[in-house]
């Protein structure tokens, strides 16, 4: 979760506020000790190491593919996070210095699709058991989205509105500063972007985006971002540079908007009305198009 | 999830836009910001008063204008309009909508749609503070009110203002010509005011995009 995360808070009482945002906020780094793969002692990739077994893991990272597992099905394998082996193929298998640009790694040209139906199995209980079913996984996206999920949650009953904002995945509760709703600004994924997009304006909602516009590199000479697609193992979502998605849960705009990225610009359409979804996505021409249901979030556009 | 290294640390304070605190930890920042405003303060425990004060203050503005609108039919009764054909009247819709409205809520959203005519009365009578008094005034005092109401119309975004501002201006051709001219209250003859094209963005709380990777 290397992203700034902030939690705006509109109260009356900022005692009692400030001691529920400090529990919000211990989510986030409770989240990302159980479930990051960049650190090699990390529960999850304790797990990762022998997936063909049996592990007692802690309770964060047994919820966290329980949703993982649950998203999979959800979108009939479109999102999976057996993808990681796929991820190291391609060089990023370490932090990558996104930030400085030009980033290449050796890399290969192979195709690893993911190996036929995920089927983890769970023990749950005080002391929870998880068994990945032989391959290794990733959580970063629904692990992000999971936390914003559990932070909102720690502030549900102790806020009347509020914003947690984790890289851009937001959930927003009650009205925002203006009393109207939370507006946030919908990127333009261009690489060099200027203003927003356009702002949407949102309450009791979930939003997320997925974005090929920071995490690209060049892997083994070959354009490459971290958006694979299971069936392949390849980057996917042909011809799209971003996909927004509102969502009643920040987990669940997370997955949709992954979901409809992998259709790329020939099937998001089409995937977005079949999923009934609210969202917007950016073709690489720099076309916009959205949803009917996006549209009334929607109070500014870009000309 | 973290890309950076474990190294952790303790975290720092700072003061920003209001109060702020700044949790770090390498490679993941942490923050949280408190704001106030009166339309979150109205329904947080301790900030009853000030609700109860704005409710009062809106209530005020709405004797007010009921006060205003039945000295308008009084009037448009002595001029012999019929009563059914004053939708055109400024004071007389926004009594119709603003009673139907439900206080803080619809308000807020309708505010910036109510670019001209009457029907900007009754969505700032609905509890959108801030322009209550903006429109109603000129209608309690015979004044027009598209002038007034136009205002957050201009700020508001596009989307929102074609609901109410479509509204203001079609009473108007169905409004009887009063064989006497009704001494209040004017048909409006100003043009809707039509939100120009906002070429800046309105400011927003946080973007949602490519997750920036933190070094």
């Amino acid at each position: 979760m290397a992203c700034d995360i902030t939690v705006h808070a509109l109260t009356g009482d900022g005692r009692s506020a400030a001691a529920a945002v400090d529990r919000a906020l211990s989510v986030f780094p409770a989240v990302d000790a159980a479930c990051t793969r960049f650190d090699p002692d990390s529960p999850l990739m304790r797990v990762n190491a022998r997936p063909d077994r049996w592990h007692r893991v802690p309770p964060l990272l047994f919820r966290a593919v329980e949703e993982a597992h649950r998203a999979y099905e959800r979108t009939h394998g479109r999102f999976d996070p057996r993808v990681l082996r796929a991820l190291v193929d391609l060089g990023y298998d370490r932090s990558l210095p996104f930030a400085g640009g030009d980033v290449s790694t050796p890399g290969s040209r192979r195709r690893r699709p993911s190996p036929g139906p995920w089927r983890p199995r769970f023990r749950g209980g005080d002391r929870p058991e998880l068994h990945l079913g032989g391959e290794p996984i990733d959580l970063g996206g629904i692990g992000k989205g999971l936390a914003v999920r559990w932070a909102a949650e720690a502030l549900d009953g102790h806020l009347d509105a509020y914003l947690v904002d984790a890289g851009g995945d937001c959930a927003c509760r009650g009205a925002g500063p203006d009393g109207h709703g939370w507006r946030i600004g919908v990127e333009d994924p261009r690489p060099e972007p200027g203003p927003p997009l356009a702002v949407i304006e949102v309450r009791d909602r979930a939003v997320a985006t997925s974005s090929i516009r920071l995490r690209r590199w060049r892997s083994g000479g070959t354009a490459a971002h971290h958006l694979l697609d299971p069936a392949t193992g390849r980057p996917g979502g042909t011809g799209l540079l971003a996909v927004t998605v509102i969502a009643d849960d920040p987990a669940e705009a997370e997955v949709a908007s992954k979901a409809l990225f992998l259709a790329g610009r020939a099937g998001v359409a089409g995937e977005a009305r079949r999923r009934n979804a609210a969202a917007l996505w950016v073709d690489t021409d720099g076309r916009s198009d959205e949803t009917s249901r996006f549209s009334p979030a929607v109070i500014w556009r870009a000309a | 999830m973290t890309e950076a290294g474990h190294r952790r640390r303790r975290g720092t304070r700072s003061s920003a836009a209001v109060t702020a605190a700044t949790v770090g930890v390498t490679g993941l920042t942490l923050a949280w910001a408190f704001q106030s405003s009166p339309h979150a303060s109205a329904t947080s425990p301790g900030a009853g008063s000030a609700a109860a004060s704005q409710v009062a203050t809106e209530n005020a503005a709405i004797a007010k204008l009921k006060r205003s609108i039945a000295t308008t039919q009084q009037q448009l009764a002595a001029a012999g309009t019929p009563s059914g054909s004053t939708a055109a009247v400024p004071g007389q819709a926004p009594a119709a909508t603003g009673v139907a409205g439900t206080p803080g809520s619809a308000g807020g959203t309708t505010a910036g749609g109510s670019g001209s005519g009457s029907a900007g009365a009754s969505s700032s009578a609905n509890g959108t503070s801030g322009t209550v008094s903006g429109t109603q005034t000129p209608a309690a005092s015979g004044g027009t009110a598209p002038t007034a109401a136009a205002a957050p119309a201009a700020a508001a975004p596009a989307a929102t203002a074609p609901a109410g501002g479509s509204a203001a201006p079609a009473p108007a051709p169905t409004a009887a010509p009063a064989p006497t001219p009704a001494p209040v209250a004017p048909p409006a003859t100003t043009p809707a005011p039509v939100a120009p094209p906002a070429t800046t963005p309105p400011a927003t709380t946080a973007t949602t995009g490519a997750s920036p990777a933190k070094p």
